[in-house]
């Protein structure tokens, strides 16, 4: 691996950490790259060297392809790995690596590229065989346009950005009344966060589920899927929770079989290079239609760790530097269970975002426990990148086994300071819906008071236990103060319903 | 069994658990870190105190299985004293950090409650901030492409004109 001696990392917070893991396992030295607001990040820790982007916005820093590629040069490495989100599925900094004689940990321009218009994606996935949700094939802007191409696929239909991703720029629509509004809506979106008010249209599935399938390639024809997962329980149409094996499709093996095959054919017949995701949205009988294809590492591939064995990082590192992989199937099965969870500064049911200092961290340990996570005690998180303060992810020998480790997980887990989402989860992992594995994307809706009941219940129980202890503090001698002393452990439940009573109010 | 609380950061409340005012705890400390064991079951908490908004008012911040969960306490009786309600004036905060991307009122608007006074982009999202009551705008004190944060005072309501037309 001569030409990967040296790897810059082009990204920050829990995933430069995961990639410099595996670089320094590899004997790979490493290159972090950091802003202003990163002085303190603990990614900086786990490289070999650093280079400093200034301060200023992402476009500035992180989104600034000449800074890294003289990042690149002035610290003679031979390698960029992007990780996910930022400039990781950019063709142009493919190119711009590539011009300054460097190795880019992912897949080819030519691949982003047909990846990255989604509706193009959806012609090239239509030639090899996969299933599509029925929509427009190509983009529509005049309300005429639209009228005609939903009234035949026929509501619901979801409007979505061409260019788009992440949920922006996407209305559900369920008459025609509401077109006009919603089309005017998703197109500013559009506009405003992709520079493109292009909008497409697509069936809209009730309860859908999101299943993917993650891919490995050599560039050549040879390899192809890695097992599917399941990230179905999301809010605003993010991922909150992953698993693999993804459980709708483990109740329709001739699906799961279908989808595999079809990702390992998409692989062989673009030739693709590195690692991907097919996502599919699919229905409650086991029908799947193609979604999008993400040219990168994802978030939640600790799951297929999990699962697989494979340290996928590594794989990309050896596809990068080179090595074949045989047609086919890179791992013959899954083993177990995994599931992953993401631990976001957001409050927990009505995902207000937030900031601030962690004051105090346990982390959970023990067997098939992972933490992927870049935060310390007196560590600010900044509200101006991505809020994750961590990924937790458990394995169990089946499903039951991983629900369970991960309730003990989030037991131990505390996080003290700013506000984050452990309780959502805390209340997922004893849902009765999701015990059993039958849920979709609309999931945190639907059972949105249930998780409100299971939380407030434990709430009530800390409540009681608490209130002899501090019901003193700051004012042990003035005992008359006493019944005044308690007013807010209500706070997050009881501010949450209330909120809820008056959503679109401050 | 013995819950156990960890307090960081918090010297006045280790000082008066240390001096037995809780006599249904036992406190040890370890460097920065209090441990504090009372009869019941068998936990851990993380435990931080920070100034409230008012005067006087310390908020406690218990870290467990829930996440964060919050006690209010204040230093006396009645020094809370609540800018909503007696005047007629309301004050609209920032829940959220963000920034403002565009401001939909001015002062002397008649505004309607539900009546959306502001747009605000937090973690790449538009939130649209509405009126929670009808009334005359007094203040805005932002402007657009401002950055804000928590519980930054975006605007000011009289409520009480709102019947006075």
């Amino acid at each position: 691996m001569q030409s990967l001696r040296k790897v810059l990392i082009a990204n920050r917070g829990e995933i430069a950490i995961r990639i410099a893991r595996t670089a320094r396992k590899m004997g790979l030295k490493t290159v972090a790259v950091y802003s202003e607001l990163d002085r303190r990040s603990p990614h900086l820790d786990y490289c070999d060297e650093a280079f400093y982007l200034g301060n200023g916005p992402i476009s500035d820093t992180y989104l600034a392809v000449p800074k890294l590629i003289e990042a690149l040069q002035k610290h003679g490495a031979g390698a960029v790995h992007p990780g996910y989100g930022f400039l990781s599925e950019r063709a142009h900094f493919v190119r711009a690596v590539e011009a300054a004689g460097g190795i880019f940990v992912g897949p080819r321009a030519e691949s982003m590229e047909a990846m990255g218009d989604k509706i193009q994606a959806k012609i090239l996935m239509k030639k090899m065989g996969v299933p599509l949700l029925p929509g427009t094939d190509g983009g529509a802007t005049t309300l005429s346009e639209v009228k005609k191409n939903a009234a035949r696929i026929g509501y619901p239909i979801l409007l979505k950005a061409a260019a788009g991703g992440g949920g922006k720029g996407m209305r559900i629509v369920r008459t025609e009344k509401e077109l006009p509004d919603a089309l005017e809506a998703a197109s500013k979106e559009a506009q405003r966060y992709f520079g493109d008010g292009t909008v497409y249209l697509e069936k809209y599935l009730e309860n859908p589920h999101h299943v993917e399938v993650q891919v490995l390639g050599d560039g050549r024809g040879g390899g192809g899927h890695v097992f599917d997962r399941e990230c179905s329980i999301q809010r605003r149409h993010q991922k909150l929770v992953e698993e693999s094996p993804a459980p709708l499709l483990s109740k329709f093996p001739k699906s799961k079989n279908e989808i595999l095959e079809v990702a390992t054919r998409v692989v062989e017949q673009m030739k693709y290079a590195n690692a991907g995701t097919l996502e599919f949205l699919a229905d409650d009988n086991g029908g799947f239609y193609f979604l999008e294809m993400n040219t990168r590492l994802q978030v939640e591939h600790p799951v297929t760790e999990w699962v697989t064995g494979l340290d996928l990082v590594e794989r990309q590192f050896r596809i990068a530097a080179g090595e074949t992989l045989a047609k086919g199937p890179i791992v013959t099965g899954q083993n177990g269970h995994a599931i992953e969870v993401r631990v976001y500064a957001e409050s927990p049911f009505d995902y207000l975002p937030s900031g601030g200092a962690i004051d105090g961290l346990v982390l959970p340990q023990g067997p098939f426990v992972r933490v992927d996570s870049s935060i310390y005690t007196g560590y600010n998180v900044p509200t101006e990148y991505d809020p994750t303060l961590m990924k937790l992810s458990v394995w169990g020998s089946d499903r039951a086994a991983a629900v369970a480790q991960l309730r003990s997980a989030l037991d131990e887990l505390r996080i003290l300071g700013v506000t984050h989402n452990q309780g959502l989860f805390w209340a997922i992992c004893r849902e009765r819906n999701f015990i059993e594995g039958n849920y979709g994307t609309p999931y945190l809706e639907k059972n949105r008071s249930e998780l409100l009941k299971i939380y407030g219940t434990e709430l009530e129980r800390l409540k009681k236990f608490f209130r002899p202890i501090f019901e003193n503090s700051y004012d042990g001698r003035l005992a008359t103060a006493q019944s005044n002393a308690i007013h807010s452990i209500d706070s997050n439940w009881e501010r949450s319903a209330r909120s809820e009573s008056l959503r679109g109010n401050l | 069994m013995k819950y156990w609380v960890t307090c960081a950061g918090s010297e006045q409340l280790f000082d008066e658990l240390e001096s037995g005012v809780r006599t249904n705890a036992k406190v040890d400390r370890f460097g920065s870190f209090t441990r504090v064991g009372l009869d019941q079951e068998s936990c851990y908490f993380g435990v931080t105190v920070r100034s409230g908004s008012m005067p006087g008012e310390r908020r406690v911040l218990i870290a467990c299985g829930l996440g964060n969960i919050e006690f209010g306490i204040e230093r006396g009786v009645g020094t809370r004293s609540d800018a909503q309600g007696s005047t007629g004036s309301k004050i609209l905060k920032s829940s959220m950090p963000g920034r403002i991307v565009r401001v939909l009122c001015k002062p002397g608007d008649r505004v309607s409650a539900g009546q959306p006074l502001l747009v605000l982009e937090a973690m790449k999202m538009e939130n649209e901030i509405a009126a929670s009551v009808s009334g005359l705008i007094e203040k805005v004190a932002v402007t657009a492409d401002q950055k804000i944060e928590t519980g930054e005072i975006l605007l000011t309501i009289d409520a009480g004109s709102a019947s006075k037309t």
